[in-house]
């Protein structure tokens, strides 16, 4: 067991690299750099810069180097945990990114228990029930979830907030709470626009995770044990929250690899279009101005949290189901 | 025993054909997929195109009647009619009156010196357009990034030497309070204000200036290259403190164009640079060593940048001059800027400015800031808002509480550039010839990119200065603007062009059929204006295909002088000294010829020699840089425009599109019209520290004049 965590640990040093090697090619694929992205943005508005100046800019970003000596130079400070400094904040990528994790975390957090809390009671309802009203009528809401646009149905949700209950559109905040200390009230501000992400969000997610718990419990159901259990007259709920749900839930725990990247980089389109601001907008805006560290940084984060979600999951996954944890130990 | 038969390589083959087949299987899917998309891509524009025209032509009439309402909404502005509107604007003036002076009340009660102490001297007097005050309130704002809020720095926080006036007639004093050009135009004297004070309420003078000369421009390491709005002749300019109030710049040779200059921005880092904060992070001062740890210690690679950091607008120690002055800084979500208090400016009754106690900015995407506007959650803003959702804002803007304002643009609309420098030896000898531009401007109907872009608000007219300008020239604003497919078409075939093939296209002298690309940076919203002008140029028999490029790309580009016909927009056509990049090739953005913009900036060394007509642009504009009359600059620029009419190198679309601004009802002393543009830092040129915020009527105190005093 344990060396096969070491044996996972050390695989992961050469598909990070990888990882960054590529990533950092895809960010300087794009034609020109951060500066003719500056100089363009600022033409769009009618503002000029010098082209002797964006020369020396140029010169001092180290821009016009060979892209290896760049890369080189960014896995000098990543080795020595410095991520470099963003061109277009003027700030390190560190706190750029510190400072807004805590809310990504917040709402993604807040949306895993939305899913979980709704998706599996009713996954379960509806293998149970199968063809039943209320499966069909889960079904039906499920596949409207899953074929919403997530942006679509945040402007929907964000239209209703502002004609029915008159909050400020967008954000996560109203201003007057903005750059208030914690307290009750801004707690309580919080919640109040906190929902319409966690909705949006939630619903796609909730909608497929209905479909599997309830394609695999109907699998399960079954299945000969389950019979057997019945036959000799185990209680109906203990029967099935003993044995099928807990197969059921193998897909769900193999899923968590994926859910700890995307707890921090938050669901880049719906929190532009609900202007929230977490990791993703801001993922999204280094990219498109070739801010080459700070999207480099979150990229390689994003990464390294798959990698560790995934090494997670099947550990997780060999202490919930017995027939991997004895395959492994066969082995 | 051959080598097939070891199980390894058994093992191995069968893998990498497993591996083969896979990877080949993957190209096919990527190789199908792009073709489909293709398809599916040229399908969906043909549609879109076609759809177009269509709609156009049933529309036409209609949305002429349905937006008539629209259309009056905006006149373009003649001359007759901007002299009668001089009332509604501020006006500047000097403190004549004893010195009692009066201050907002967030200000009391704080142990500030009294706001007779921390103002200066002689105070700028703004006599405020509609009412004095009343203090108090918040201005919301929203930018798309931090640099973007960066522009409070530049268009809010307008405070150099002098300002352009709202109008745009005419440059005001400012911190100067008068000034002199002697030696024809090699010296420029400035008399500042005295007893101004940084924000911090240490004393601002000439050493300030000199501080920035010395160590700001003169470091090559902070200032890489000086400016040549600072030189002539590749000889910076020389500074003289005469007293502590009084400064002097000289040059080596006559330079007419400095006071516009400064009026436009330049003299606006000359007094951002406070020498008492920043001598500390400066080696002039320090020792290097321990300037390179301070920076190493806040993961700065060099010294100038934990000094560039210091000095920048996001820093909230650094004092300033302006009315407001940081107090979050990004990356917070509120961005809040709070009254200055020792900001140097009164009111015509000796209230300081400014009223308004506090700006917010907050960071949303474009389209958010629109939906903000829309909602009436902004106070006054007129960047980032869309003209294509200008009748949304107007109905909206009854019940949310705000109002659209229109203000006179200083460009001439954007401009399609034929690129003269083409690398195709064929097309470039094509655009070259004067009767193709103009026979392309004469196949554009203009009155069709009105109504499907502008809602008919838009004048046709070329690249030239508005009619309000002292550089208006009504022949070349006209000039080639009307419909006539049947003169383009002569124009064409009279310069060899006569042969087409099956489909109608004209042939190049070799044989192929003529084909250009109109490139365009995604960025611009008024697209379908360009896709009808590909349409009406196909219709004279000119290929015309519109690429959609994203903007790193169009510039790219357009450096490597890629592209046929560029698109981009105006440039302060207003007063046209300034940056005449579309008059002739003057710089980098002049996308008609930047390689004879490069002969022009290099003084002949580099680049390719202009057409001899052209040369003579440059030179007219070389004697406008070295005269100081303004009058005689127009009279030069005069002749520069005769010759932009006779060649047109730059076609013009739709122009006099007004600036959009979304202004709250509770706004006061925002002018119902005003003139926009970069180089007049609007609204900064409408002294947005003079915009005061109505407040409910219970705080009515004594303190709070609303008397209007002229």
């Amino acid at each position: 067991m344990f060396s096969l965590i070491v044996k996972r640990i050390l695989w992961m040093i050469p598909t990070l690299l990888i990882i960054s090697i590529i990533s950092f090619i895809i960010i300087q694929l794009p034609p020109g750099d951060y500066l003719t992205a500056y100089i363009s943005a600022l033409g769009e508005t009618g503002e000029t810069v010098d082209a002797e100046l964006v020369e020396a800019l140029r010169n001092r970003y180290n821009l016009d180097e060979p892209i290896y000596i760049q890369y080189i130079r960014w896995m000098k400070g990543l080795i020595k945990g410095d991520l470099g400094m963003s061109f277009e904040w003027n700030k390190p990528v560190k706190e750029l990114i510190f400072q807004r994790l805590l809310l990504t975390v917040t709402i993604s957090i807040a949306t895993l228990f939305f899913v979980y809390a709704t998706a599996i009671p009713i996954g379960i309802y509806s293998a149970v029930n199968q063809y039943s009203w209320g499966d069909y009528t889960f079904t039906f809401l499920g596949f409207i979830g899953l074929a919403i646009p997530n942006f679509l149905f945040a402007l929907i949700l964000m239209y209703l907030a502002d004609i029915v209950f008159g909050l400020s559109v967008g954000g996560l905040f109203s201003p007057s709470y903005q750059n208030e200390p914690w307290s009750l009230g801004k707690f309580l501000d919080l919640l109040g626009h906190l929902w319409i992400p966690v909705i949006v969000l939630g619903t796609a997610g909730t909608a497929s995770l209905i479909r599997v718990m309830r394609g695999n419990l109907l699998d399960e159901l079954r299945k000969l044990y389950v019979i057997a259990a019945r036959a000799k007259g185990v209680p109906n709920v203990n029967l099935l929250l003993k044995y099928p749900v807990r197969v059921a839930l193998n897909p769900v725990i193999s899923n968590i690899g994926w859910v700890l990247p995307s707890i921090v980089s938050g669901s880049v389109i719906t929190s532009i279009v609900l202007g929230i601001p977490t990791t993703g907008p801001l993922l999204l805006r280094a990219l498109m101005n070739q801010d080459m560290y700070l999207a480099g940084s979150m990229i390689m984060m994003l990464s390294v949290l798959t990698v560790i979600g995934t090494l997670i999951s099947d550990l997780l996954l060999i202490w919930l189901d017995p027939r991997i944890r004895y395959e492994t130990r066969e082995k | 025993m051959s080598l097939n038969q070891k199980p390894i390589f058994k093992f191995l083959y069968s893998f990498f054909l497993r591996l083969g087949i896979i990877f080949a299987g993957l190209v096919l899917l990527i190789i199908l997929l792009a073709q489909l998309t293709w398809f599916l891509g040229k399908w969906g524009q043909e549609q879109d195109i076609s759809h177009l025209e269509t709609a156009l032509d049933n529309n036409i009439e209609a949305s002429r009647v349905h937006n008539s309402s629209l259309s009056e909404a905006f006149q373009p502005m003649t001359k007759e009619k901007f002299y009668h509107l001089e009332g509604d604007i501020h006006t500047v003036g000097e403190w004549t009156k004893t010195r009692v002076f009066n201050q907002s009340p967030m200000l009391k009660g704080t142990e500030l010196e009294p706001v007779e102490n921390r103002l200066p001297k002689n105070p700028l007097v703004i006599y405020p357009p509609d009412q004095n005050g009343p203090y108090g309130g918040t201005w919301q704002r929203y930018g798309t990034s931090a640099p973007d809020i960066g522009i409070f720095r530049a268009r809010l926080a307008y405070d150099g030497l002098v300002r352009w006036g709202p109008m745009a007639q005419q440059i005001l004093p400012n911190l100067a309070v008068k000034w002199e050009i002697a030696d024809e135009g090699r010296t420029y004297t400035f008399w500042l204000r005295e007893g101004v004070h940084w924000s911090d309420g240490m004393p601002f003078s000439v050493n300030d200036i000199l501080f920035w000369y010395n160590h700001i421009i003169m470091n090559p390491e902070l200032t890489p290259t000086i400016p040549r709005e600072y030189q002539r002749d590749g000889v910076p300019m020389e500074i003289e403190k005469i007293d502590d109030h009084v400064v002097k710049f000289r040059f080596v040779s006559p330079y007419g164009l400095f006071l516009k200059t400064l009026a436009s921005g330049r003299s606006y880092p000359m007094v951002e640079y406070p020498a008492h904060y920043l001598k500390k992070f400066h080696p002039d001062f320090i020792p290097k060593k321990h300037l390179e740890e301070m920076a190493e210690k806040e993961s700065f690679d060099f010294w100038y940048q934990l000094f560039e950091d210091r000095a920048s607008w996001q820093n909230t120690e650094v004092p300033r001059l302006w009315p407001w002055i940081i107090k979050v800084p990004p990356p917070a979500q509120l961005i809040v800027f709070e009254r200055n208090p020792y900001y140097w400016k009164v009111d015509g009754n000796g209230n300081q400015l400014p009223y308004i106690d506090q700006m917010t900015f907050e960071i949303y995407d474009n389209e958010m800031i629109n939906m903000k506007a829309m909602n009436g959650e902004i106070g006054m803003q007129g960047r980032h808002l869309q003209f294509d959702n200008f009748p949304r804002f107007k109905t909206n803007g009854k019940n949310r509480g705000y109002s659209v304002r229109l203000w006179i643009s200083s460009g001439g609309g954007s401009s399609l550039s034929l690129n003269l420098n083409h690398k195709d030896p064929i097309l470039r000898k094509i655009f070259a010839d004067r009767r193709f531009r103009i026979a392309l401007s004469y196949a554009m109907d203009r009155q069709q990119l009105n109504e499907i872009a502008f809602f008919g608000i838009g004048q046709p007219c070329q690249i030239s200065p508005p009619a309000i300008s002292p550089f208006y020239s009504e022949a070349y604003e006209k000039a080639y603007i009307e419909y006539k497919p049947e003169e383009a078409n002569r124009l064409l075939d009279e310069i060899g062009l006569k042969t087409r093939n099956k489909a109608g296209i004209r042939l190049r002298p070799d044989g192929k059929p003529l084909h250009i690309r109109i490139e365009i940076a995604s960025v611009f919203l008024s697209t379908p204006m360009f896709e009808l002008i590909a349409k009406q140029w196909t219709n004279v028999g000119i290929k015309t295909e519109l690429k959609l490029e994203a903007r790193q790309l169009f510039y790219t580009r357009k450096s490597a002088l890629m592209h046929d016909v560029g698109v981009w927009g105006s440039a302060d056509e207003l007063i046209p000294v300034i940056d005449p990049r579309w008059f002739f090739p003057f710089s980098q953005e002049s996308i008609q010829g930047i390689g004879y913009a490069r002969w022009f900036l290099s003084n002949g060394k580099q680049g390719i020699v202009p057409p001899e007509e052209m040369i003579k642009c440059m030179e007219l504009y070389q004697k406008i840089e070295r005269t100081p009359d303004p009058k005689e600059h127009v009279q030069l620029f005069h002749q520069i425009i005769e010759l932009n009419r006779k060649n047109l190198w730059v076609i013009g679309t739709i122009g006099r599109v007004p600036s959009l601004f979304v202004v709250k009802d509770t706004f006061r002393n925002v002018p119902e019209v005003a003139v926009a543009g970069w180089i007049f830092r609007t609204p900064g040129s409408t002294a947005p520290e003079c915009y005061a915020i109505d407040q409910p009527k219970i705080e009515h105190e004594g303190e709070i004049d609303v008397q209007p005093d002229r």
